[in-house]
């Protein structure tokens, strides 16, 4: 189910909503708990029934592993292979529904193996709910939480406003705002600022992010039959795509944190305007926060201390794989293979500048920064490796100068392009963003107008109903 | 010493700068070197100097030095 769908608006949070607080009030045990639950479960039914057994497997694995692993007295051997087992599963089921065909694909061009193509559908939400139960099953393992209630475990994994796309949380610091007793009951200030919030998102997407996809929809259909790219077109396909993305996961992450709010929990931020990053290392600390957190935590932190005393060197060979991991955690593909290795190169240079103290003004690290991931997204755009360097490559082409249309094949539509590219650019620039206009909150006539008025544009302006880029990945 | 100045050696010595300047407060977004290599290094000094251990996922819940003393005391 779309958070900007109308049933998801009209119908299924109101239900919820109500229901959950109506139980809770009463009843303080675990009956808005449960309401919660099947609203979740019924919330990712909603793509697809089938996959539900995959989701309610994969919990209840990971329940019982951290449970075992709970019960072991200190660090034996037992432990440290109960750990091991629960993260390979967790993995190789994620791997499975992800890559098989990739590998599939790739075996049989370079080995002549001739291993069927599975035509895997990837399960929704797979690649979140893999990693935030690693996540949790490396906490138990070092002792820093526990879950003995399966209900409470199946809530942290299902609930529904970062089930399918994330923010990747911590069980630590989720399980405390279910647990709390003020918690149970509605609270007007959250609601407000939460729906405030979940209007700055659906504005986002409905508006703006959409806005960009009908707009680049053209654009790239026509060039779909491989002619040369003209050098105006393709600055937009890039550049229009990296905002199109951008405000996309900056409206999935804004309504994540509103829906939240509203139900008295508090979901960590996701998105902090990233295009005002000066660095790319900078970039990945504002853009998908918590897959960064996550990536750095349990992937470059345990690698980097199988030596007590870690080189420079080994240190940039770990920070490169790490990156390069991120990238292909997006997707299977040769282009998300590359998309992986340019940020992952970027973040070595990086590391090599700080380590030599090479000086990088502000304003040249931002021009790189904006200039790598445009042009790293072009990969996970354009439909073929094919297509993509053929935007690169008109993104210098060589132009005649004497005549617009050497440009762009429509110079009329380039223009309206452009604008709302150099529009959005500024006000995500200049403006705050959504988590700074939390903090300034005030339930005043103010902010009524503003979340009314954000509220009812969407409603407005179209009836766009795609899915989140996000969903995807 | 205390752990606050047994910290801030530390710091130092990671950071390879005598001359700065370090309080409670004073985070990764204000020392330019403070990068995760050096957020591990400084761990593993930590880790060495009061024979103490930190978890993966400790460490990315240490916004500033006045976090690592609370933890560092917190296990000492």
């Amino acid at each position: 189910m779309l958070f900007h769908s109308y049933e998801f608006i009209l119908l299924f949070l109101p239900i919820t909503f109500a229901g959950f607080f109506i139980l809770s009030h009463f009843h303080a045990g675990n009956a808005g708990k449960m309401w919660f639950i099947a609203a979740s479960l019924f919330f990712y039914s909603w793509w697809d029934i089938a996959y539900l057994p995959l989701l309610l497997s994969s919990i209840t694995f990971n329940f019982f592993i951290a449970r075992q692993i709970k019960q072991c007295e200190s660090e034996t051997r037992t432990k440290k292979w109960l750990l091991l087992i629960g993260i390979s599963s967790n993995l190789a089921l994620l791997c499975y529904f992800k890559y098989m065909d990739f590998f599939i694909a790739n075996s049989n061009e370079v080995f002549g193996t001739t291993f069927q193509l599975m035509d895997l559908a990837l399960p929704l939400a797979i690649s979140f709910f893999t990693l935030q139960q690693i996540a949790f099953l490396v906490d138990v393992y070092e002792g820093l939480t526990e879950e003995k209630s399966f209900l409470n475990y199946m809530l942290f994994v299902s609930f529904f406003p970062q089930l399918i796309a994330g923010p990747i949380v911590h069980h630590r610091e989720l399980m405390p705002q279910f647990i709390k007793d003020e918690n149970r009951f509605v609270n007007h200030r959250n609601i407000a600022i939460g729906l405030f919030i979940f209007s700055i998102g659906l504005f986002k997407k409905i508006v703006i992010a959409s806005q960009f996809d009908t707009s680049l929809a053209s654009l790239y259909a026509s060039y779909s039959d491989g002619a040369d790219i003209l050098l105006l077109d393709a600055w937009l396909m890039s550049v229009g795509y990296y905002l199109q993305l951008y405000f996309d996961f900056s409206a999935y992450s804004d309504m994540v944190i509103g829906i939240g709010l509203m139900f008295n929990i508090n979901l960590p931020t996701n998105f902090n305007s990233p295009l005002k990053a000066t660095s790319i290392v900078d970039f990945w600390r504002r853009w998908h926060i918590t897959l960064s957190n996550f990536i750095r935590s349990y992937l470059f932190t345990p690698l980097l201390r199988l030596y007590k005393k870690p080189s420079f060197n080994y240190a940039l060979i770990v920070s490169f794989f790490a990156m390069l991991i991120m990238g292909i955690w997006h997707g299977a593909g040769w282009n998300y293979v590359l998309f992986g290795t340019m940020h992952a190169l970027a973040v070595v240079v990086h590391t090599i500048w700080i380590k030599f103290r090479i000086k990088c003004h502000k304003y040249l690290g931002w021009f790189l920064t904006f200039n790598l991931v445009n042009l790293s997204l072009i990969l996970v755009r354009a439909p073929t490796l094919d297509q993509a360097f053929s935007i690169m490559q008109g993104m210098v082409g060589g132009v005649n100068m004497s005549s617009f249309d050497q440009y762009t094949t429509d110079p009329m539509h380039a223009v309206f392009l452009a604008t709302i590219v150099l529009l959005s650019i500024a006000l995500v620039l200049y403006s705050s963003n959504a988590m700074e206009l939390k903090d300034k909150f005030k339930p005043n006539i103010f902010f009524l107008c503003a979340t009314v008025f954000l509220f009812l544009c969407p409603l407005f302006y179209s009836n766009d109903t795609t899915e989140f880029i996000y969903f995807q990945f | 010493m205390s752990t606050f100045e047994k910290i801030q050696n530390i710091l130092l010595d990671v950071f390879n700068n005598p001359s700065l300047e370090i309080s409670e407060e004073t985070s990764a977004q204000d020392i330019h070197e403070w990068d995760s290599l050096a957020q591990i290094n400084i761990i593993i000094a930590i880790e060495s100097e009061f024979k103490i251990k930190i978890a993966l996922g400790e460490i990315d819940k240490l916004r500033n030095v006045g976090d690592i003393v609370l933890l560092v005391d917190s296990k000492s």
